[in-house]
């Protein structure tokens, strides 16, 4: 395909829509699609960190389409703000990414009392998402979840006590997300299917962005000596499955898969549990307002 | 229960073809295809030891553990049933399959899949490497060991196999997790091979770490390397030694996402001499891990 401009047929440039644009694998997902010729709609926290990454698009793609959306992901009307923004940018969208997360160190708690966590990981592209659907529906689209193996790391969703108000533990809270990423995945394939729409869930691996930066000493430590050893993963080499799987569709068929390194992979056993899936989508659906 | 080694493995694959040509010119063993569409990849006398079965998903689905014999088989279903494991009996189908008198199936609780199964049944046809590979160290050391995944059930693992007439602790290992230091649990059966199960207190793609197959000569290791280089096999870890069983060996990625350890020289224990040891490095030298 390099070389070859992504096309709807209908001569229009492919739209991919790709949160936590500014660096890691956000970056290194919209530079790949820029390369394919998609027309990117950039979403990023900082508008400095924006601009700056707007320049390193843009240099040596001549003729890039890439627009920005800044939003901040623990604020659900920012987020809704956004969407609203997208919409206004694009008639349809064939590639949604929703890659923008964090971990953390401690509790804390959005302004609307959730846990940050909770509320940027999933609230936020789960609120995105659905507010997107029709344009999701028109491509109709790939919608790619950045999760994570971390989602092993925790039995199931803590059901009774998802914002963690008790026994906080930042790299529960990240896992709880990161299951929270598969089951939503799941549910959207098993919602839309019918219409075209795939879903996705990516294990992108180890990769040495800024994204440990914000997490506990232990995690930090951990990723520092992946990196000093060598087994921590570039930005690049963690976009490449979401770059893959945005660029051929086919693969993630039948909708709904949980893929690492090009490979369909089975989650974790709580990741296959359609039940949960319906379940935290109708929670979910409460919690941004749209039940 | 007494279980006697680890008779074979299942390996899930969306196309058995990558599988078998990685079985016969990177691994050497030899591959034969089933008209149930399974591939079975033989490394001895026994029928198969990895049976590659059609999935959507690719990875290890079931290691599977053989006792003694009929009498055994059946207390061995009595013994789990009775502590409240859930039990999957297996089906004249499913023995066909696997090539055993009996089967049944049950999940640890990390939620692997495990299977005991008894009698297992062969035509004895001799083992012919397509590639030149000496042999493979199975006889009474099974054909191998299973390494797992077991982030947030570690205890409840242990507990679990480590009861009379399961399993025995062979060693501990630490290496860094996401969490601080994370523990692996080396353990035995009723055999000599220092370990054919272990489980790994960290997150990894799909549960299963690695599969290890033993050839009968260093020569062997060094041949597959060869081979690892001409076929352009993902090589994840550097040739080394390990200190608790002393195998020379070195990682590879397999079509299933999981690695397969390839090494020889592995230790025959005598456990009633052995006196469990921790260990904080892996490797006497190399295994040199890779992005």
């Amino acid at each position: 395909m390099e070389g070859l401009k992504a096309e709807d047929g209908m001569g229009a440039p492919k739209v991919a829509v790709v949160s936590g644009a500014t660096s890691g694998i956000g970056l290194a997902t919209a530079r790949a699609l820029v390369g394919q010729r998609f027309r990117i709609i950039a979403m990023g926290r900082h508008s400095g960190r924006a601009s700056a990454a707007d320049a390193e698009l843009r240099a040596g793609a001549e003729g890039a389409e890439i627009d920005w959306v800044i939003a901040d992901f623990s604020r659900l009307a920012d987020v809704r703000r956004a969407a609203g923004d997208i919409v206004r940018l694009t008639g349809h969208i064939d590639v949604l990414v929703n890659n923008a997360g964090l971990l953390l160190d401690q509790r804390s708690t959005t302004e609307q009392g959730f846990e940050t966590t909770f509320a940027v990981n999933h609230l936020a592209p789960f609120l995105l998402t659905t507010s997107l659907l029709p344009l999701l529906k028109a491509a109709p689209a790939h919608v790619i979840n950045v999760s994570s193996v971390g989602h092993t790391m925790i039995d199931d969703m803590r059901w009774h006590d998802l914002q963690m108000e008790r026994d906080f533990a930042p790299l529960a809270a990240y896992a709880q997300s990161k299951l929270a990423n598969v089951l939503f995945t799941r549910e959207l394939a098993r919602r839309f299917h019918g219409e075209g729409l795939v879903a996705s869930a990516v294990h992108p691996g180890l990769v040495a962005s800024r994204f440990p930066l914000t997490g506990g000493a232990d995690t930090r430590a951990y990723y520092a000596a992946a990196q000093a050893s060598g087994e921590a993963l570039t930005s690049e080499q963690g976009a490449d499955t979401v770059v893959w799987l945005a660029t051929a569709p086919g693969a993630a068929l039948p909708s709904g898969g949980y893929f690492a390194e090009r490979r369909r992979i089975a989650p974790s056993a709580a990741g296959q549990d359609d039940d949960g899936a319906r379940r935290l989508w109708t929670i979910s659906e409460r919690l941004v307002g749209q039940a | 229960m007494r279980i006697i080694e680890l008779g074979y493995v299942l390996v899930g694959a969306p196309e058995t073809s990558e599988w078998r040509r990685y079985a016969t010119d990177v691994v050497g063993a030899m591959a034969i295809d089933d008209p149930s569409g399974a591939l079975y990849v033989k490394t001895d006398m026994r029928a198969f030891r990895i049976a590659v079965l059609p999935d959507r998903d690719a990875g290890l689905l079931a290691s599977g553990w053989l006792v003694p014999d009929e009498p055994d088989f059946f207390r061995a279903r009595s013994e789990l049933a009775n502590d409240g494991v859930i039990i999957e009996d297996g089906t004249e189908e499913g023995a066909g399959l696997r090539k055993v008198q009996g089967y049944f199936a049950f999940r640890d609780p990390a939620g692997h899949r495990h299977e005991i199964a008894w009698g297992p049944i062969s035509d004895f046809t001799p083992f012919v490497s397509p590639v030149g590979v000496s042999g493979f160290v199975t006889g009474d050391m099974g054909l191998g060991h299973v390494v797992l995944a077991a982030p947030s059930s570690m205890e409840q693992v242990m507990e679990f196999w480590t009861k009379p007439g399961r399993f025995g602790l062979s060693d501990i290992l630490h290496v860094p997790g996401p969490s601080g230091a994370a523990r692996i649990n080396f353990l035995h059966c009723a055999n000599p091979r220092q370990h054919s199960l272990a489980y790994a207190g960290l997150p990894v793609p799909g549960g299963c770490i690695h599969l290890m197959l033993e050839a009968g000569s260093v020569d062997d290791v060094g041949r597959c390397l060869d081979r690892v280089a001409r076929h352009d096999v993902p090589l994840l870890a550097t040739l080394g030694r390990h200190v608790n069983d002393e195998m020379i060996s070195f990682y590879m990625r397999t079509p299933g996402g999981f690695a397969l350890e390839f090494g020889a020289g592995g230790k025959r224990m005598d456990w009633s001499e052995h006196l469990v040891f921790e260990t904080t490095r892996g490797s006497d030298w190399g295994h040199q891990w890779r992005a």
